[in-house]
């Protein structure tokens, strides 16, 4: 078992390794802690993404128009944090609303992104064959058994005002599968820096350590 | 004078973010009332914390375990402690080092002889242990050598060590390391943030200190009785208080300012609100200021028992005992019946003195004020998981300008100079620790991690002034996601006025020990002495009451001993 902090650390850095900017990276560990926190699949989720990632084989859209033009399909999690860019600050009756998407890959990794928008009084709604998914301030519950598709035709989000706050509760620890975990290591592994010289001698200071 | 403190809406700061924000002035930061071991005193002894050793496992030769156990109104807790033969030539206090005289973990309750089992796998081992959610805090201690010796030598003897020999070293044992917070598996903070006792930063890990405090002290005992028998005497109470417990504090702790704005901000903001409302004070009675002058003259007493290996803290040591006894001067003079006269006084100093003395006074005249500030205790934590989002329908114009309002620090440094860029920080994969890089003379820079703030938001700025102003920013991060994290902390700087260190933490003359000094602050720490511009020794508790005496006498004011 793992502690989500450990979990979001790790996460952070092993974004960073498959290519993403520290500020993607940041938001990729906070996604998996937030999945984690509703009991949905966190690091599984995120590891083909990362991998992809990794490889290559993931197609950024660099605009707007890019993101919205049909065809390609949409990489859930670039898709996730442009709606929670562009809505989690929006004035609360403007944020209901219902979006639909077609073609979205990883979309959990989506869903993590959004999660955030439930600490605003919001309730998120999320939707996909054989799945469903509601998270607010009053609790969270999943239906379906499809609960990490790789690439889903038809997906929908749905944003409502919650009136009401009663305090859900959430996991504190995750179960992460060896090789996952073993992944994210590998990858983590890569931002750190191999020993020199110099690092031994100046990087944590110099100065005599044991004299009293 | 612009920036407001949520508490109270109304406040305008006396010191803006541009004069606090500096290297050199977080740098020189003391503790306060406010600071996290001066809260964690303050409810243990006023909500009558009961203490009590619930084992005490120590085999001939003082090694094995103890629990160590604390009940509060709520919940109960105990440190279990772990007492080890470290062979001399083991002992050390680098992060590299793998045996201690003492491991320990502060755990939820009592532990069962099956759980200390379990523990007595793992804690010895540190980091390459696996703790579990039952457990808060993780860490180890290594003796002072010198001090411990002797100690044990004096008391098997028969008689007390000396004051002056105790006072030198000012601990027996310091932690190397106390962890807390989901790290190695350990309770994520987020699953005590709830709990009362612990609503003030660092509660936890600063309770499994104060506990080992009292635990030192019996282990010492212990082993004097091993060397002694029926002539060792146990250390005086006078002795216990004056000594605390050391801490050795190097890069690793630096980082934790910059990853947390909304924390810094909190803990800043806090201190800074709380100096504002005593020098916005119309009138002062002679009692409060009285206790300044008397604690400004222990203060003084505190300085020349201030011991430091470092020449340039020496120096610093000694200008705030000469400006100490100027002030001591200057006060006993002074008319408090003025109006406003803690501004009048504080004015003074700010144009007069260093900025070691400035932030020592700065402590000094909240001291009379608990009834007024103490409140702002409660504001310095920071809920997990409320981290700001970025608004992405702002426009690029708009971003800019806020550059332009709360960042001309950053944007004005040309980062090409090769001084201004001379550093980078990175994670070592040796040590698994942040570490500090010359940039023109090591490899890894591509490696660097995200604490070059200043540089970040400039480059951003720069990129910012060539795209088109109404362009929305979310579309912006879409094909720029490498400025993300940097329009993220723009973006929280209205609301986090002193979330930044205002300051390039990258160039050559940046010493990071301003960081690690402006955080141990934050604690409650005193006698830094630094070892070099990376680590600093500490104490934590010295002169602070013993775990378990009278509540009725606590003494609020124990980082200021009297002398008598």
């Amino acid at each position: 078992m793992y502690s989500l902090g450990e979990v979001e650390a790790l996460s952070k850095k092993a974004s960073k390794a498959a290519g993403l900017s520290w500020g993607e990276a940041a938001e990729v560990g906070r996604a998996i802690r937030n999945l984690a926190k509703f009991e949905l699949p966190s690091v599984e989720a995120f590891t083909p993404f990362l991998n992809d990632l990794f490889h290559r084989k993931v197609h950024r859209p660099n605009t707007l128009e890019e993101l919205e033009s049909n065809g390609k399909p949409l990489v859930g999690f670039f898709l996730g944090l442009n709606i929670i860019d562009f809505e989690f600050f929006r004035p609360k009756a403007e944020k209901v609303k219902v979006l639909r998407f077609e073609k979205v890959i990883q979309p959990l990794t989506l869903l993590g992104v959004l999660l955030p928008i439930v600490n605003n009084d919001m309730k998120l709604e999320v939707f996909w064959k054989n799945f469903s998914f509601s998270a607010s301030p009053n609790g969270h519950e999943r239906h379906g058994r499809n609960h990490n598709p790789n690439l889903e035709q038809s997906l929908s989000i749905h944003f409502s005002i919650c009136k009401e706050r009663k305090l859900d509760s959430f996991i504190n620890r995750i179960k992460v599968k060896r090789k996952d975990w073993k992944n994210l290591e590998e990858l983590a592994f890569k931002t750190y820096v191999p020993e020199s010289k110099i690092s031994r001698e100046k990087g944590a200071g110099s100065g005599d350590l044991i004299d009293d | 004078m612009k920036y407001k403190h949520k508490i109270e809406e109304k406040i305008n700061f006396y010191r803006s973010p541009d004069k606090v924000m500096k290297l050199t002035r977080i740098g020189s930061f003391h503790q306060t009332r406010l600071s996290f071991m001066r809260q964690l005193l303050r409810r243990i002894f006023s909500e009558k914390w009961n203490f009590l050793y619930h084992d005490w496992s120590l085999d001939g030769n003082g090694f094995g375990h103890v629990v160590f156990s604390v009940e509060t109104p709520s919940r109960v807790y105990s440190l279990v402690a772990f007492s080890h033969d470290l062979p001399p030539n083991k002992r050390s206090d680098r992060v590299i080092a793998t045996e201690w005289d003492l491991t320990f973990a502060l755990v939820k309750g009592l532990p069962s002889s099956k759980e200390i089992k379990k523990l007595a796998k793992e804690v010895p081992f540190q980091e390459a242990g696996r703790l579990s959610e039952n457990e808060l805090v993780l860490g180890r201690a290594n003796r002072s050598v010198r001090l411990w010796n002797s100690v044990v030598e004096k008391l098997s003897s028969g008689s007390q060590p000396s004051m002056d020999e105790v006072k030198d070293v000012g601990y027996l044992m310091r932690t190397t390391a106390v962890y807390g917070s989901g790290k190695f598996g350990l309770a994520d903070r987020s699953t005590i943030e709830a709990y009362e006792e612990f609503f003030a930063p660092f509660q936890v890990e600063l309770l499994a200190v104060f506990l080992l405090r009292n635990v030192v002290f019996d282990l010492v005992d212990y082993f004097a009785k091993i060397k002694g028998g029926s002539k060792a005497v146990t250390l005086s109470n006078e002795l216990k208080k004056v000594i605390g417990i050391g801490n050795s504090t190097g890069l690793g702790m630096a980082p934790f300012l910059v990853h947390h704005p909304e924390l810094l901000n909190k803990w800043i903001s806090a201190r800074e609100c709380a100096v504002t409302r005593v020098l916005e004070l119309e009138s002062i009675s002679q009692g409060e200021f009285d206790l300044f002058k008397e604690l400004l003259s222990r203060s003084l007493d505190n300085a020349r028992n201030w011991k430091s290996v470092s020449p340039s803290q020496i120096k610093r040591i000694d200008v705030l005992g000469s400006e100490l006894a100027e002030l001591i001067k200057f006060s006993a003079e002074f008319d408090f019946k003025i109006s406003k006269p803690w501004l009048t006084l504080f004015t003074w100093v700010e144009k007069k003195f260093s900025l070691e003395t400035q932030e020592l006074s700065a402590s000094l005249i909240l001291e009379p004020y608990g009834k007024l500030i103490d409140e702002l205790g409660s504001e310095m934590s920071f809920k997990s998981g409320n981290m700001p989002a970025i608004n992405g329908r702002r426009t690029c114009a708009e971003i800019r300008l806020e550059i332009e309002e709360n960042f001309s620090w950053a944007i004005e440094v040309d980062y090409e100079e090769k001084d201004q860029s001379a550093r980078f920080w990175y994670y070592s994969q040796t040590k698994l620790e942040p570490r500090l890089g010359e940039r023109y003379e090591e490899e890894g820079s591509n490696l660097e991690e995200p604490l070059a703030v200043g540089r970040d938001i400039k480059y951003f700025y720069c990129q910012l002034l060539e795209v088109r102003g109404d362009r929305l920013l979310a579309d912006y991060l879409m094909e720029y996601p490498e400025h993300r994290l940097a329009a993220k902390r723009v973006l929280a700087s209205n609301s986090m006025p002193y979330g930044e260190i205002r300051d390039n933490l990258i160039s050559k003359n940046m010493k990071p020990l301003d960081m690690l000094r402006c955080k141990l602050s934050f604690f409650g720490a005193t006698k830094f002495d630094p070892r070099s511009d990376r680590w600093v020794r500490i104490c934590m508790y010295q002169n602070a009451p013993l775990a378990g005496s009278d509540c009725s006498l606590y003494d609020d004011f124990w980082p200021y001993p009297d002398k008598s």
